[in-house]
């Protein structure tokens, strides 16, 4: 996988398998930090940085700039059961082992790797609140 | 406003030039409507809503050859063959809501009399009633405006059209004026109530008006407004709420809609309105502006809104604004509509023979649109061919008597409901087999889009298409000839979405999202982990060879060897 053609949803999928490796909260309930940190992706100077960022549109309609493809992209993972929020209050989601293995499996360029390891520093202090 | 947005120019400039070809006497300067003197306004009855009144503006539209279309295009595309009934039309939904929409408007400013006051006053200081006037007339003029881009069988061709590059630069480009993106249905609205056809119309009807005291009496609207409104925007940050009526998660179109498919279809499904008129409000809110969308589409109207930094609560500059509201009284009604939407999503939507004949409709139109290309239309022909369309068009020679024989075999099947039906079936609840990890993987490509999703997809047909021919080799002469003979094709619907359903509930110190009261995520999993299906289509006289070619695209594509995954979701006659 390259800058070239990561999309976004292969983009959650590794961020997912970081953050369940790094035992960062994946919030459900919430979605203000997952939109915070792709809107801050798509606005920074990060280089190099994937193709799809540039295409993500955001929608200003309320407290934060909202995607709604990844809104729908979460939710997604979630009515299919890649993803299960089965605390009682749904306020995170947590990762399929087997699934996470199936993800982790998945080759990245040298590119890709550095972006996303400088995407979980990001994560690490605004996830992890 | 669209000095920058070359596409929408063009779009807009195109219909207006079509409306005045297509509609001579109606529109452009041989027009001769309305011949007949104007009464001030007249009363349409509606099987939902009752007796509602029309102004003279509205039904003068109402009466273009633009909104009487709508009548030939069924609400809830084909899904009459599996609920009889279900034959309404985009014109009484749009009529619907005109009607709630104004209704949504009437209870708010009899519930907020100083506060719109205080919001007209700010908009139109010599005449702030005026201003609240106008503003609800161009209010209904958006509802009834709201759907004339539709074309033959509403949201399925819908699919066909978006695909033109125009129209997907036209939504890119009305997504940075108005900051939030839009349909491409909505982007075709938008741009019809834009051209002077239309205004021009509407400036000839006054003139007809019978009395004259009247004709003094009258104000003029604003057609930018209305044309904003449509796409959940207004001139003015302080009107959002009205905007809100017209396009938001709670809006006066799925008021109409989700009552009227689930009467029609004669479904027991119901929400309270009249609780909903009862305690919707609006209430003061921040309209985020962090790229300057907004900045710029005030600039360009020359509105005069004060624009504030970042600060006071807000992490991103804004504008001060009203916005539709939900308080906690109107959780019923909230639960209502949910379980409304999902069940129609689940009963009607997503039916599989719902979706069999709209994939056989979208495979004929996607056909029909190459041979327009071929015979050198460009983007703005198909997208007016599509205006010229209705569900009626099906039965006419352009599909009936084309030369093209597929296209002539699937406009017949789909005339004589021979649709295809299921011979694969994934549902999430399937997963939990021996390798349900490798079917999440494929969902979670297949949810993916933009992505990777029409690749698998193209993927997994080749792979069946060629294997079916293997099988039976005098079928077809290549694999995309072998899908289109046996009338196979993975179908992969898109789910029901909230998307901003945690913005509308509550108001002021007690505004809280959505989940925080009712567990919204909850139900959407444990809902759609039952009622979301991907499908594999086909002919019925060609079941078998369809099955097992599917078999093997799920072992190459999904990788799943578990006897268990297929005695799951092969779906054998008995």
């Amino acid at each position: 996988m390259t800058a070239q053609t990561m999309s976004l949803g292969e983009f959650v999928k590794q961020l997912a398998v970081r953050m369940h490796n790094s035992k960062v909260p994946m919030p459900l309930k919430d979605e203000r930090p997952w939109h915070e940190l792709l809107y801050e992706l798509k606005t920074s100077d990060f280089k190099p940085k994937p193709v799809f960022l540039n295409n993500l549109q955001f929608d200003w309609d309320g407290p934060y700039p909202r995607s709604r493809d990844l809104s729908d992209y979460i939710h997604g993972l979630h009515f299919t059961g890649c993803v299960s929020a089965a605390n009682p209050s749904y306020d995170e989601i947590s990762l399929d082992e087997n699934l996470e293995k199936v993800w982790s499996s998945e080759k990245l360029d040298d590119e890709v790797s550095t972006f996303m390891a400088k995407v979980m520093d990001i994560v690490k202090k605004e996830f992890a609140v | 406003m669209l000095e920058r947005y070359p596409s929408l120019r063009k779009i807009v400039a195109a219909l207006d030039d079509y409306l005045q070809r297509s509609y001579s006497d109606y529109f452009g300067p041989k027009a001769t409507h309305p011949v007949a003197p104007l009464k001030a306004f007249k009363v349409i009855h509606d099987s939902l809503w009752g007796t509602n009144r029309f102004s003279w503006r509205e039904l003068v539209l109402i009466d273009s050859p633009l909104f009487q279309r709508l009548r030939g295009i069924h609400q809830i595309g084909l899904a009459h063959y599996v609920y009889p009934s279900a034959r309404h039309s985009r014109f009484e939904h749009s009529l619907g809501v005109a009607t709630v929409a104004s209704r949504a408007f009437d209870a708010l400013q009899q519930r907020n009399q100083r506060r719109f006051h205080d919001i007209a006053y700010a908009l139109d200081k010599e005449n702030p009633d005026d201003a609240l006037v106008r503003l609800r007339e161009e209010l209904r003029l958006a509802a009834l405006l709201h759907d004339t881009g539709h074309s033959l069988y509403s949201h399925t061709s819908e699919i066909v059209y978006s695909e033109i590059p125009l129209l997907r630069e036209a939504v890119r480009e009305l997504g940075i004026i108005v900051g939030r993106k839009k349909g491409v249905g909505e982007v075709i609205s938008f741009c019809l109530s834009r051209t002077g056809a239309v205004a021009d119309l509407l400036a000839r009807a006054k003139e007809k008006l019978i009395d004259d005291d009247f004709k003094k009496e009258v104000l003029d609207v604003d057609l930018e407004n209305v044309s904003l409104l449509i796409v959940g925007r207004s001139k003015h940050p302080y009107l959002q709420f009205a905007a809100d009526i017209i396009s938001s998660d709670l809006d006066a179109d799925k008021l109409d809609y989700l009552l009227r498919d689930a009467v029609f279809a004669g479904l027991p499904l119901r929400y309270d309105l009249e609780r909903y008129l009862y305690t919707v409000n609006i209430a003061e809110d921040k309209l985020q502006d962090g790229d300057g969308h907004l900045e710029q589409l005030y600039k360009s109207l020359k509105i005069a809104a004060d624009k504030k930094p970042p600060g006071n609560g807000s992490d991103y500059s804004y504008y001060e604004s009203y916005r539709l509201r939900l308080p906690h009284q109107a959780m019923n009604t909230v639960e209502q509509i949910v379980i409304c939407k999902f069940m129609l999503y689940s009963y009607i939507y997503h039916h599989s023979k719902v979706r069999a004949a709209e994939g056989l409709l979208a495979k004929l139109l996607f056909r029909a649109v190459e041979h327009w290309r071929r015979a050198g239309q460009e983007d703005l022909s198909v997208l007016m061919h599509f205006l010229d369309l209705i569900d009626g068009s099906l039965e006419c020679p352009e599909f009936r008597e084309s030369r093209d024989g597929r296209i002539v075999e699937y406009c017949e099947r789909i005339r004589k409901r021979m649709l295809p039906r299921v011979v694969f079936d994934f549902v999430a609840s399937t997963s939990s087999h021996a390798q349900g990890e490798l079917l999440k993987d494929f969902f979670s490509i297949l949810i993916d889009q933009p992505g990777k999703r029409d690749a698998v997809k193209l993927q997994f047909e080749e792979i069946m298409g060629s294997e079916i021919l293997r099988l039976d080799p005098n079928l077809a002469k290549n694999w995309q000839d072998a899908l289109w003979k046996t009338g196979a094709w993975l179908d992969v619907p898109g789910a029901p979405k909230f998307e901003n359903i945690r913005l509308l509930v509550g108001s002021g110190k007690d505004a809280r999202p959505l989940s925080a009261i009712f567990p919204i995520e909850y139900w959407i999993q444990a809902y759609e982990a039952h009622r979301y299906h991907v499908r594999v289509f086909a002919f019925s006289e060609y079941q078998e060879v369809v099955m097992k070619a599917a078999r093997r695209a799920c072992r190459e594509v999904i990788k799943i060897e578990a006897e268990e995954f297929y005695e799951l979701t092969e779906r054998k006659r008995a």
